[in-house]
């Protein structure tokens, strides 16, 4: 209640980049807004509170934890937005290299990853658009046995800047550790550029009305525990093509 | 002091000042998602004054819900706010927020730089980074019918200056508020100074700028049914001394009259 009580809203605002198709998760870290814009990476890098893009708050330390304490969203069609700790990334990959592509990401120490990397989860991150060929990608991975596999991914025709795609992988029992290189099966068309991004789900809230706030409050949000250094992301997922603009509250607590 | 156990909570919401919002009728403010300022709209509180240049709004402006600053020490909170469907059909959200400076009287049709001078007033929670302030072009009278780019030129935290454009719909209706996010990698806006139109509206109209904090919302409510955003769901907005409460609404057509009320509580 204390923690509540101390903390104030952040205004959270963000515009998507053009024309998203629907029924796809995109990312809103290269868009402007608050929190600003991030840069596109390079080479694989750990995002903190510090790294342009991130939510600004400083950790109040000691013997308290911060969490989500209250998240709400509105948004000009129906969306789902989800925060997320943004761990590592990488970027500057190219649609039309059709050999091995080194990624190297793997997740940072004390960002509270649990021991079996069940709470990450992993993406292909497009920062510019790629080209009209839809191509298969062999993503290739160190499980958290240490053993390296592959798995494949669709990366569509014309792969907007900003969408998300989900790297699950296929073999039985494998957890992705970190992601070692990827593969194009052919070119895009267009060089674009994409990486990769691994980052731990803290809050997901869901606008299902043009003119609805949709509120998570500190009970329905989960309370999503929010670690020192954490590099807070935003994302959605797109109900339709166009141009979106989301804003809402955030109130970190801590406590 | 501050809130600090659920039993101060309790006793905060027991002895809450709760102020009944019943505000007119307002038509949908453009129909595009965004908000319907119901700081002229008649009822209670009472309409507020069109501003002509910025001025900070206090808890004593015409507008702003009537409370009286707590003793020294203690913190007033949003303990509840309530939404009810205000009779119709459509769904609709509400904020409360702290109204902190606005300023009006800006032609529709004049396209030199109009000045605009709006800026965060001290004491009233504004965080140092101002993360916490959303700034919003007003609109007193309805606008023309001719779409145009407003041009918002600001200085930013870094204390450079910036601009950003925003668009101004088609016969940009009374009420509607138009938030504004800069486009500067970087910038978040410290002052509004002056905006310009890229062309005539057609119409003079009445706008102007408005900057606020927002310290409570309340989820959509559907034809008679009331909405509670208490306890939790009001996340215990803090309310600075001097405040100006103030509301908007979100509904997808027609029009609607908003009834409602909010509760403030003290510890």
């Amino acid at each position: 209640m204390a923690a509540l009580a101390a903390a104030d809203f952040y205004a959270w605002a963000k515009n998507s980049n053009a024309v998203p198709a629907s029924n796809q998760q995109y990312s809103l870290w290269a868009t402007n807004g608050s929190p600003v814009a991030g840069a596109v990476p390079g080479a694989a890098a750990t995002c903190t509170t510090a790294t342009t893009g991130a939510v600004p708050f400083t950790y109040a330390g000691g013997s308290s934890l911060a969490y989500v304490g209250y998240f709400t969203t509105q948004a000009l069609q129906l969306a789902c937005m989800v925060v997320y700790d943004r761990l590592a990334h990488m970027g500057g990959l190219s649609g039309t290299s059709v050999a091995a592509q080194t990624v190297s990401l793997s997740v940072p120490g004390s960002r509270l990853a649990s021991a079996d990397l069940t709470n990450v989860e992993w993406y292909l991150e497009v920062y510019s658009d790629l080209g009209s060929s839809g191509q298969t990608a062999t993503v290739t991975y160190v499980n958290t046995s240490s053993v390296s596999h592959t798995v494949g991914i669709t990366v569509p025709g014309t792969a907007r800047a900003g969408l998300l795609t989900r790297v699950i992988p296929t073999v039985s029992g494998d957890v992705i550790q970190s992601i070692t290189s990827i593969q194009l099966a052919g070119s895009t068309g267009t060089a674009g550029n994409f990486g990769f991004t691994c980052a731990r789900r803290l809050v997901q809230s869901a606008a299902s009305n043009m003119n609805e706030i949709d509120i998570q409050d500190v009970m329905s949000s989960g309370m999503g525990q929010i670690p020192n250094n954490a590099c807070l992301w935003f994302t959605f997922l797109s109900s339709g093509a166009s141009t979106l603009t989301m804003s809402g509250s955030l109130k970190i607590i801590q406590g | 002091m501050a809130i600090t156990t659920v039993a101060q909570f309790q006793n905060a919401a027991n002895g809450a000042l709760i102020t009944p919002i019943m505000k007119a009728s307002v038509s949908n403010a453009q129909n595009n998602g965004t908000f319907t300022s119901l700081w002229t709209v008649a009822g209670n509180p009472p309409a507020g004054a069109v501003p002509g240049a910025a001025a900070t709004c206090t808890s004593a402006t015409t507008g702003a819900v009537p409370f009286t600053n707590p003793a020294g020490g203690v913190t007033t909170y949003v303990t509840s706010l309530v939404l009810n469907g205000g009779g119709t059909s459509a769904p609709g959200s509400m904020i409360a927020y702290d109204r902190l400076q606005h300023m009006g009287g800006l032609s529709g049709t004049v396209t030199t730089a109009q000045t605009v001078n709006l800026a965060v007033p001290a004491s009233r929670n504004a965080l140092a980074d101002l993360s916490n302030i959303e700034w919003y072009v007003e609109c007193y009278t309805t606008l023309g019918t001719t779409s145009q780019t407003l041009t918002v030129s600001y200085t930013n935290t870094a204390s450079g200056a910036g601009s950003v454009a925003v668009t101004i719909p088609v016969s940009y209706r009374a009420a509607n508020l138009i938030r504004i996010v800069p486009t500067t990698a970087g910038d978040i806006i410290q002052t509004i100074n002056t905006c310009t139109l890229g062309g005539s509206t057609g119409t003079a109209g009445s706008f102007g700028f408005t900057c606020l904090r927002r310290i409570s919302s309340v989820q959509s409510a559907w034809g008679f049914k009331s909405l509670n955003s208490t306890a939790f769901q009001t996340a215990l907005g803090i309310v600075p001394n001097n405040a100006c409460i103030a509301f908007a609404v979100l509904f997808n057509s027609g029009t609607i009259a908003t009834c409602g009320s909010i509760g403030l509580g003290v510890g």
